[in-house]
């Protein structure tokens, strides 16, 4: 006899794929929703037979019909989470995960956000406590491409320049499959110390730096930005309500992008036993691309500006460095590979940081630190005509600076 | 209920803890040290991993931070704490350790002594602190940097670097108006001739990366002394966590074991002791007074030296530094010159308006001819709390910032130094700043010797209303002067374990 789980919101990106992996690994899952299982949806009173006898409940059924600042007999995802947690509680079953969002805070900018904080507060004080445990899910990717995940991917592909907001803000991008996994062990796993669990990565990085990663991914070169204020972007869904013949877009969306500061989850992954992949090389994969060769043809012409004979040890090194920082590739054309002097025309001064070649080549200096002989210097002239041909350079530099920012 | 597990169970394995144990084993007493680290690092690495770190977290940019945090060996050592400790900086960066060995992980190495003057307000008479200075001194091995052409009066010496001598010659032959000002060579805890599991210093200049000779003195080395006792017993990855009294005391750890012995000696580090001590402070509205150091950083250009070649040294202090700016007997501050040709050339890099090939053409042409001053200020030009946040539990906040009329002092004391500098060569180039409260990592004050009420300590550190309970790392000096104050921590440390050492071993039943 398999032991049995409960899963809500069972058709949805996140719920196909926790279904998928609980079956893989033996578990008789019953699907809670509107087309399969057991007729319910949020709100329902499940019936206690479909609940009794589980081990264990994931509830991450949305409903988005609903009004959004609703009180909360009225707002059917609050009553009806309640609801059901309730009645898990009353059937027995002996832990019940409701996903949450790292957007819920009391005063998130977007609704979901502010409603999701809300069921959290409620489903603290209601009688199902007990068996709760709460998972706050960061940006979740990979997988099919739906949801907010295959809108962003789609946004990344469209071309090299895209008005954005947001674009400081820290986002925590983690794999559908290490969400699946993390929401798997919170059902399934015994008694857990915490009751909120985080599932995201520990490092945020900025959205645009996880746009980047996106387009690469897909086998497209740069991204560049045009940032746009909040409240332009506001403005601007204002007007699709009011024009004819453009499609609406949801406020709701675009205070979703705007977003909120990032939340520590070490102890939740420990706890778990999640160790997150890095999504560059895992998106790479998935969409059938590999950067190895390019990016390492780039580490060794970057290496060879610095009039530095790469060894393999640096070659490796730049390369994984450049590959955490999302620098690779860069895009460093076939005639700079071939002859790395090149570079010179476009290398940014090097305190310009935010400068992506800049931080490429300070990379590609640390790396090659460790075996820097001690004592081993540029004569007097090298170093004068390395200046001077820096200072003679720039203004061509100021011209074609743009080219790898 | 078993009975209790040692004599004394001594809590943090930096400076303060190794010291207070030597005493203590060596009259025989039992000792349980509770470390929040363990060995690992220690080993001897490549440079590589000194440099990179084990895996690669070098590779990422440059944080802005000073040369000195960024490497992965100050990382590894700060890192821990910060995420734990439950700690937290407003306007104050909190710097502590969970590492073995503490801070001295990645301490300067700057020995000063304390005077009389600078006791006067102590419970304590300055023959013991003297005579605990020359225990410490004899254990670390100490070396006086010297201009090799000049023959040291019998006294270990490392090689002045090429530049810090010029300095300091000149110094010599153009006298200062006043005697306010005063430039000697610095002393180091660094070895010049090796000993048993030390070598002597290599002149590598790589110090900032973490010494793999073992010549920088580290207490993670006294530990293996101290292992060979059959009295002294070292636990790792015990974080301690609480402390709670009955008929002894009962340390618990972040692993949920505990431990009782009928003393406690607290050897955290000013924060680490403050969190620990949480429960048992009354914080109250205004918390508690931290005294810290405000630090300046100084870059300055000794044109004589363009274009010259460094001469091998260590990247530690050269030259020590004292100025008068008051009458007061603390109205001084003490600092340190170093070379920056020897450091990391890559942090001031990312500085320059020149592209890196240029930059680094450039750094190394005027590298050796570049000085940073770092100058530090007394304890009472600081105006930093620690305060608990009721609604968080156990958090502590450290709210930092300096005393009232600081702002003018500084100004004063920047003339000052303009004029000295100018006295001496040396041309001060734009960039001096003025350290976020906290990274000067000189704590101290928070738990008074010889004040009364509950957040002050006896003569020997007993914490007021809490008998068994000691307390031996800076945060028991009732004063900051702007002195190098960890030699200070580690010869009280020293004194204070002699006196528990010669007191009857309480016979726990």
């Amino acid at each position: 006899m398999a032991p049995r789980l409960i899963i809500t919101g069972s058709t949805g990106y996140i719920g196909a794929r926790l279904v998928a992996m609980a079956r893989e690994r033996g578990f008789d899952v019953v699907e809670l929703g509107r087309r399969l299982g057991p007729a319910w949806r949020i709100g329902d009173e499940p019936a206690a037979s479909d609940l009794e006898g589980a081990i264990g409940l994931v509830h991450l059924a949305h409903s988005w019909a609903t009004p959004p600042e609703a009180a909360e007999e009225e707002n059917v995802n609050i009553s009806g989470t309640l609801k059901l947690a309730e009645a898990a509680k009353a059937a027995g079953v002996p832990r019940f995960v409701f996903a949450s969002s790292t957007s819920s805070r009391r005063e998130a900018l977007n609704v979901y956000g502010r409603t999701k904080f809300r069921i959290e507060e409620h489903l603290a004080a209601c009688k199902a406590a007990p068996i709760v445990r709460i998972a706050r899910i960061g940006l979740v990717y990979g997988g099919p491409r739906t949801a907010m995940y295959g809108l962003m991917a789609k946004l990344a592909a469209l071309s090299p320049i895209l008005p954005m907001i947001g674009l400081s803000r820290k986002v925590q991008p983690i794999h559908l499959d290490e969400v699946a996994a993390g929401l798997l062990a919170l059902a399934t796993g015994e008694n857990q110390p915490l009751k909120t669990f985080v599932l995201a990565p520990e490092k945020p990085i900025s959205f645009a730096a996880w746009l980047r990663i996106l387009r690469r991914g897909q086998g497209k070169g740069n991204l560049h930005f045009i940032p746009v204020p909040l409240t332009a972007a506001l403005l601007a869904c204002r007007m699709t309500k009011l024009l004819p013949l453009i499609p609406t877009v949801d406020p709701e969306r675009v205070l979703g992008l705007a977003g909120a500061a990032p939340m520590e989850s070490s102890e939740s992954l420990r706890l778990l036993k999640l160790n997150l992949a890095d999504p560059a090389p895992t998106l790479a994969g998935e969409f059938g691309q590999t950067h190895e060769e390019p990016s390492r043809r780039e580490a060794q012409a970057l290496l060879r500006y610095l009039g530095i004979a790469p060894t393999e040890i640096q070659l490796q090194r730049l390369c994984e460095g450049l590959r955490r920082e999302g620098l690779s590739p860069l895009g460093l054309s076939p005639a700079m590979i071939r002859h790395p002097g090149l570079l010179a025309l476009f290398e940014p001064p090097a305190n310009r940081t935010r400068h992506r070649l800049a931080q490429a080549l300070y990379l590609a200096d640390l790396a090659s630190e460790p075996e820097r002989a001690s004592g081993k210097k540029v004569g007097f002239f090298g170093a004068m005509l390395a200046i001077s041909s820096d200072v003679l350079l720039f203004p061509l530099r100021v011209l074609l600076a743009g080219r790898y920012r | 209920m078993n009975g209790p597990d040692a004599d004394f169970i001594i809590i943090g394995s930096g400076p303060a803890g190794v010291s207070a144990a030597f005493p203590l084993i060596a009259a025989g007493r039992r000792v349980l040290m509770l470390d929040g680290g363990d060995d690992a690092g220690s080993q001897e690495e490549s440079r590589s991993v000194r440099v990179l770190g084990s895996n690669l977290e070098s590779l990422r940019t440059d944080d802005g931070s000073s040369p000195k945090l960024q490497t992965p060996a100050a990382r590894g050592i700060l890192e821990p704490f910060r995420r734990q400790s439950g700690i937290t900086g407003d306007g104050f960066i909190p710097i502590g350790s969970l590492a073995r060995g503490g801070l001295s992980n990645i301490w300067g190495a700057q020995i000063s002594y304390l005077d009389a003057e600078d006791i006067a307000n102590w419970p304590i008479d300055i023959a013991s602190l003297q005579r605990s200075y020359e225990h410490v001194a004899k254990r670390i091995g100490i070396s006086r940097n010297a201009d090799v052409a000049i023959d040291a009066d019998g006294e270990p010496v490392l090689p002045l670097g090429a530049t810090a001598a010029h300095v300091l010659h000149r110094h010599q032959a153009v006298k200062p108006a006043d005697g306010s000002f005063r430039l000697f060579p610095a002393v180091n805890a660094i070895l010049s001739a090796a000993r048993p599991g030390r070598a002597a210093c290599d002149l590598r200049d790589d110090c900032l990366y973490g010494c793999p000779t073992g010549a920088i003195y580290n207490s993670r080395r006294d530990l293996l002394l101290l292992r060979k006792s059959p009295h002294f017993r070292l636990l790792d990855n015990m974080q301690a966590i609480s402390l709670t009294h009955s008929s002894g005391w009962t340390v618990g750890t972040a692993d949920g074991s505990s431990f009782s012995a009928p003393r406690i000696i607290l050897a955290a580090g000013v924060l680490g002791t403050a969190a620990l001590l949480a429960d048992l402070l009354p914080f109250g509205e205004q918390g508690l007074r931290l005294l810290n150091s405000p630090t300046l950083a100084v870059p300055l250009l000794c044109p004589p030296r363009l274009l010259r070649s460094p001469t091998p040294t260590h990247s530690l202090a050269q030259l020590g530094l004292s100025l008068r700016y008051g009458s007061g007997a603390s109205d001084y501050v003490t600092g340190a010159i170093y070379e920056v040709g020897t450091l990391p050339a890559q942090s001031f890099i990312n500085r320059m308006p020149l592209g890196r090939k240029a930059g680094r053409a450039a750094f190394e042409l005027i590298g050796s001819s570049l000085l940073v001053g770092t100058i530090y200020y007394p304890g009472d030009q600081s105006h930093s709390y620690i305060r608990r946040d009721e609604t968080a539990g156990k958090r502590l906040t450290v709210r930092g910032g300096f005393a009232d009329g600081f702002g003018l002092r500084d100004e004063t004391l920047k003339k000052m130094l303009r004029r000295e500098w100018k006295r001496l060569g040396l041309i001060q180039l734009p960039g001096a700043s003025l350290a976020e409260p906290g990274i000067d990592a000189h704590f101290a004050g928070t738990l008074p010797m010889g004040a009364a009420g509950p957040f002050g300590t006896s003569s020997d550190g007993e914490l007021n209303l809490h008998p068994g309970l000691y307390v031996v790392d800076g945060s028991i000096l009732p004063d900051l002067s702007s002195k190098y104050v960890t030699m200070t921590i580690m010869a009280n440390a020293d004194r204070i374990a002699h006196r528990l050492a010669e007191t009857e071993a309480n016979s726990a039943l």
